[in-house]
């Protein structure tokens, strides 16, 4: 039964290295709506994005984006129909410098309606919103700072026009005032109509942006609903540190 | 680099008491000044904490600290002695231990040789397998403390980020350091493990003979909990100086570095 | 000045060739992410096909050209990418001996379908024209420097300009970005390879018609193109072919110069030591442009039951099983000469002195994780300096030993100090240059080796013993085997091992932690410089009569390629390389499977890429997968006693080792 959510997952279970990371995992992105992904370390929240997008393989379950099954598809594929993955770490090529970085974002937009939105113009809303990149087009992109490399890697992942994005803990290594800075540029992205999936570990941040939010640990869901039911849960506070 | 960088005005200087002193420290390379006559002092006993935005300088600043960098300008004073031309090994000897942004794990060892190994380097003559109980005593120690027996035989690269920033700091504390640098030690952590760092970073710096912490981080929560004071920098310049309410409050800092964020 | 112009000429010709190759192997390393060791090899393979099709079968040029370019070159280029892909994250020097199985294969095939010595047309007409007064240029000659100057511009507009360039770059980069945001990766990379396998093709043909299609020809000439590529890589391109130019000319002018003696040595010599010129100046821009190794994907990431877990405790030798195996098969090796005392037992002895030179390439290269080319230029000091001592000059045998292992010294500290600039693929490649340097201008010296001639060593005597027969000698060669064997094994469970182990796992951190990386890095190559030179010594005494070709540099290759092979991290490791290089030499192999034993090595080699470890390794992990033993990990609990709680705080989170799936 495919339905019309940006994103579907069904009892996904996924094991790498000897270890099992997911038993039985569901979650879904209704279109146009920001889901928190939320949990303490080795939860497997970054397990799960990486399936989404193709990376690993799922032993079970099934994944379908816009009414089309992707769990068995390669990642290429799931990268050109607009669901894109920022992942935890290195979300960018060292070698290349700032610019072909940005422009490896059109290869996200190959044959889709939308045009590439790389070039010139690309470039441009790339840097507006994050000046400090437009200072260091042609530096290699391995000697930026590790907060300039979030900072890059989320430029072209919205360069890309994704449908779905997923940003796996944007605000790791980055000052405050840019962390407000990135949600701010998430909040916009989300208004344009992209459906968003966010891995967080600034917990009021995430529920002040998101419409639902998860709550994963050891590999399964443990809790799901809106943010202020959230903000009051005791089982949430729990994962969550008492941050909530 | 701004013209209206308003460089603070170094605290007065006791060469004797402090562990650690860097004087006017500045690093230019390519016409690009990273640093720009950064003073910087910890006392024995206390959590300095070093913050501000990427790319202000601050994993810059610690590289010259340990001697991985060298400063243009500028010297670097540890329990006394001028330790700028010494090497990184002989700084990591002399007591300065430091963790990495990016985790630098012994990734094919397991945690407890990562531990038994760490201080084998720092204590010379370790070479020839002297020292055997006070190694294998320390290490016992460190583990204790930081509650690594369960991950005692995991290889250190299986890690996740948390239990790694967890290792790296027992191999600092297994060098017996008098001050210890830690380079965003927060970063990748959940609440809790957060929260489990700062009582462990508290313990830790508690006692008489307790090393000294220099912290680089931007988990606001992990800082004001952990950090007596707080040195500001921004491209490359020191821009405050205070405790931790003083610096929340700050315009410039604001402006810079924190925002409005609720987060803090 | 005028006399000068016909070797200018003749330089800027074969300067064009070697630039060309070089541009290849840049291509190859900038679009996959290997240094191509096997690229002349391919480039031989190809010319060797295009001769069978057009010179054998007389198939025109017109056809037989496309049937190569786009149908056997292809072929080629994608065989090696599937070969390369499960290589990710594996170690360099992994990926270089991968790389060095390709060339014995290639070179074996070619060797058992062609017999030596073929040639090949030129593809342009052999005539000359007039250049000036004195000047005679080949229409061929001007065929390929114009072919090659074009395929320079193309490729640097390819790389640097096209979406195809940025899209080869970002997959070596990081494969698993590149998939994730809408890279095809394994398809850039078959088209990157595919492209480098017709460059190599062209190469082919245009270079064998004037230096001969020889299996052994064409790689000398790719060696030659090292130093270019390696400016290559810093520079671009252009600077790859220039710098062939530049090579050829010098070469060509040198040998004008030159008349006899040392300093046509150095003209030989000259290639590499501009090779290890070049990458000792710019070591700090080469860190920049890459390792040499293949980029980890996490489809590749390996269960961990399958990485080599070492496991030390503090202060307790502990006797496993791998030292109760060593000590039973040091007994029984003790028995051999009275089972079988025939001439066998002469091969057994030599396998056994090349296992103690391999033992230092496993402490060198899979312990410490410094990768060594050249073993073998210090076992020839060691063989030639003990030879003369104890030979013609009459010196007690250990006195000469001692004396070889000294003269090993101070070549190791140099090399050790080349080590503490460079890493990885270029480390290898200037101890490569470093060998070839002591090939071309020490060992070649008629007053150390007699020219090509070589010298004539007596076998040992100490002690009150001699070792003039034959199951003496071969007890000798256990023995030492043995000590040096044994004093690894109980360095590697102290501290000295650990500290090898954390040098090669994080520089950074180690020395940070109070290790001094130069000193240890130095020491080790001294260490392994003697222990080769010991090898040496053991080696000449067992010859009796010991040349150049004995040290050269394509020893130091196969040594690589058997202690990785074998286990480059295990003793046991240099035992295996002890018996593969023995094994060919027996009589009793027919000469058919002699033949067959490159390929079978090559084929081994390619197995690599299933198990990085080796074959011990491979083999104890069917052993533990056969016999259904997957152990759970230990549990390491804090000593009696003690009050502190065992588990961990709340924010510590534990993961319980689940055993993988048996596939």
């Amino acid at each position: 039964m495919s339905s019309d959510a940006a994103l579907d997952i069904r009892g996904l279970r996924v094991a790498y290295g000897g270890v099992r990371a997911l038993h039985d995992v569901s979650i879904t992105v209704p279109r146009g709506a920001v889901v928190a992904l939320l949990g303490p370390n080795g939860a497997g929240k970054s397990t799960t994005l990486r399936t989404v997008s193709g990376v690993m393989r799922a032993e079970e379950g099934t994944i379908t984006s816009f009414g089309r099954r992707i769990d068995r598809v390669p990642a290429y594929r799931i990268a050109r129909m607009g669901v894109v993955h920022v992942p935890e770490g290195r979300g960018i090529f060292p070698s290349l410098d700032v610019r072909e970085n940005l422009e490896m974002a059109a290869e996200g937009t190959t044959g889709r309606a939308k045009g590439p939105a790389s070039g010139r113009s690309g470039i441009d809303e790339a840097t507006e919103m994050f000046p400090v990149l437009g200072n260091r087009l042609r530096q290699t992109a391995g000697s930026l700072s590790g907060g300039e490399q979030q900072m890059l890697a989320l430029a072209r992942a919205i360069m890309a026009r994704p449908r779905l994005l997923m940003v796996d803990e944007i605000s790791m290594g980055l000052a405050p005032i840019v962390v407000g800075h990135l949600f701010e540029a998430l909040r916009q992205i989300a208004a344009t109509g992209a459906s968003l999936l966010l891995v967080e570990q600034y917990v009021e941040t995430a529920l002040q942006l998101a419409d639902y939010v998860y709550v994963m640990d050891k590999g399964v869901i443990v809790d799901v609903g809106e943010p202020n039911d959230m903000r009051s849960s005791n089982l949430a506070a729990a994962y969550l540190g008492g941050a909530a | 680099m701004s013209d209206s960088t308003v460089t603070m005005p170094a605290p007065p200087v006791r060469p004797d008491s402090a562990v650690l002193l860097a004087e006017e420290i500045s690093v230019h390379f390519g016409g690009l000044k990273a640093l720009d006559k950064v003073t910087l002092e910890v006392l024995p006993g206390r959590i300095v904490g070093l913050i501000g935005p990427n790319g202000a300088g601050k994993t810059t600043m610690f590289n010259v600290l340990t001697g991985l960098q060298d400063a243009s300008t500028g010297r670097v004073l540890f329990c006394g002695s001028d330790v700028s031309r010494w090497p990184a090994h002989r700084r990591g000897r002399a007591g300065m231990a430091r963790t990495f942004q990016r985790l630098a794990l012994f990734t094919r060892m397991t945690v407890h040789d990562n531990l038994v190994a760490s201080w084998e380097s720092s204590h010379g003559g370790g070479v020839l397998g002297r020292g055997r109980q006070q190694c294998r005593r320390k290490v016992k120690d460190v583990m204790d403390l930081l509650g690594l027996w369960p991950l005692a035989d995991r290889l250190a690269g299986e890690l996740s980020t948390g239990q790694g920033r967890m290792v790296e700091l027992g191999r600092a504390l297994c060098t017996d350091p008098r001050l210890l640098l830690l380079d965003e030690p927060g970063s990748g952590l959940d609440a809790k493990e957060t929260a489990t760092f700062s009582a462990i970073l508290r313990s830790v710096t508690s006692g008489d003979d307790a090393p000294a912490v220099l912290l680089v981080e931007h988990d606001m929560a992990l800082v004001m909990d952990v950090c007596a004071e707080l040195t500001v920098l921004d491209f490359g310049g020191v821009i405050a100086r205070g405790t931790c309410d003083e610096i929340r409050v700050n315009e410039l800092v604001r402006a810079a570095y924190l925002g409005d964020a609720s987060v803090i | 000045m005028s006399a000068y112009w016909p070797f200018i000429v003749i330089g800027i010709f074969t300067g064009g060739l070697y630039g060309l190759a070089a541009m290849g192997m840049v291509l190859t390393y900038k679009t996959v992410g290997v240094f191509n060791f096997a690229y002349g090899a391919i480039a031989m393979f190809c010319a060797f096909t295009y001769w069978q099709l057009h010179d054998q079968w007389g198939i025109s040029a017109w056809a037989a050209m496309p049937i190569l370019f786009l149908i056997v070159a292809p072929v080629i280029g994608v065989i090696l990418e599937a070969l390369f892909r499960p290589l990710s994250g594996a170690a360099v020097e992994v990926v270089i001996v991968v790389s060095l199985g390709v060339l014995a294969a290639l070179s074996a095939a070619a060797g058992l379908i062609w017999s030596q010595d073929e040639h090949l047309q030129a593809i342009f007409p052999i005539s000359t024209f007039r250049l000036g007064s004195t000047l005679h240029v080949g229409y061929d000659q001007l065929g390929t420097l114009l072919i090659s100057l074009s395929m320079a511009a193309v490729l640097w507009g390819l790389l640097r300009h096209t979406r195809f360039g940025t899209q080869t770059r970002a997959v070596v980069d990081n494969p698993d970005l590149s998939d994730m945001i809408g890279v095809h990766g394994d398809n850039v990379r078959r088209v990157a390879w595919i492209l480098s396998s017709v460059f190599a093709a062209l190469v082919g043909i245009l270079i064998s018609p004037s230096q001969g299609l020889d299996v052994n020809q064409l790689v000398l000439v790719v060696i030659y193109a090292f130093a270019p590529a390696v400016l290559g890589i810093l520079f671009g391109l252009p600077a790859a072919y220039l710098g062939g130019l530049g090579l050829g000319i010098a070469v060509s002018l040198m040998s004008k110069w030159s008349n006899s003696g040392t300093v046509s040595n150095l003209e030989a010599a000259l290639p590499y030591l501009l090779l290890f010129i070049l990458l000792v100046v710019f070591a700090k821009r080469l860190k920049a442009a890459g390792s040499g190794a293949v980029a980890q994907r996490l489809s590749a990431l390996r269960s961990s039951e399958t990485v080599q877990r070492l496991r030390w405790s503090v202060g307790s030798f502990r006797i496993d099983r791998g030292l109760a195996a060593g000590l039973g098969g040091f007994v029984l090796a003790l028995l051999v000469p009275l089972a079988f005392p025939g001439p066998n037992l002469d091969f057994l002895t030599q396998g056994f002195i090349y296992a103690v030179i391999a033992l230092t390439l496993v402490v060198l290269t899979g312990w410490a994780g410094q990768i060594s080319l050249a073993q073998f230029a210090f076992v020839g000091v060691g063989a030639f300096t003990a030879g003369h001592l104890a030979g013609a000059h009459g010196q007690h045998f250990l006195f000469a030993v001692v004396m070889g292992m000294l003269f090993a010294a101070p070549l190791g500290i140099i090399v050790g100090l080349v080590s503490l600039r460079l890493s990885g693929l270029y480390l290898a490649l200037a101890t490569l240059a470093f060998a070839l340097v002591m090939d071309n201008v020490v060992f070649n010296r008629s007053d150390v080796s007699g020219g090509q001639t070589g010298i004539t060593v007596a076998r040992p005597h100490f002690f009150g013993m001699s070792f003039t027969g034959r199951a003496a000698m071969y007890e000798l060669a256990v023995v030492v085997f043995a000590l040096v064997a044994i004093v690894a094994y109980a360095l590697r469970q102290g501290p000295i091992g650990r500290r090898l182990h954390i040098v090669r796992d994080s520089p950074l951190a180690a020395s940070t932690l109070g290790v001094n990386l130069t000193v240890t890095k130095i020491v080790v190559f001294v260490v392994g410089a003697m222990v080769a030179a010991l090898g040496g010594s053991l080696y000449g005494a067992w010859q009796q009569a010991i040349t150049p070709q004995d040290f050269m540099w394509s020893a130091s290759l196969a040594l690589l390629l058997v202690v990785v092979l074998g286990g480059r991290s295990l003793i046991s490791g240099a035992v295996i390389a002890g018996v593969v290089y023995v094994i060919p030499l027996l009589p009793q192999i027919p000469t058919k499977i002699k033949e067959l034993i490159p390929l079978l090595v090559a084929l081994g080699v390619i197995g690599l890429a299933q198990e990085p470890e080796g074959t011990v390794a491979l083999a104890r992990r069917q052993t533990r997968y056969v016999l259904g033993v997957l152990r759970p990990l230990p549990r390491r609990t804090p000593p009696q006693g003690t009050g502190a709680e065992p588990g961990a705080p709340a924010g510590v989170s534990t993961r319980r080792v689940v055993p993988s799936h048996v596939r």
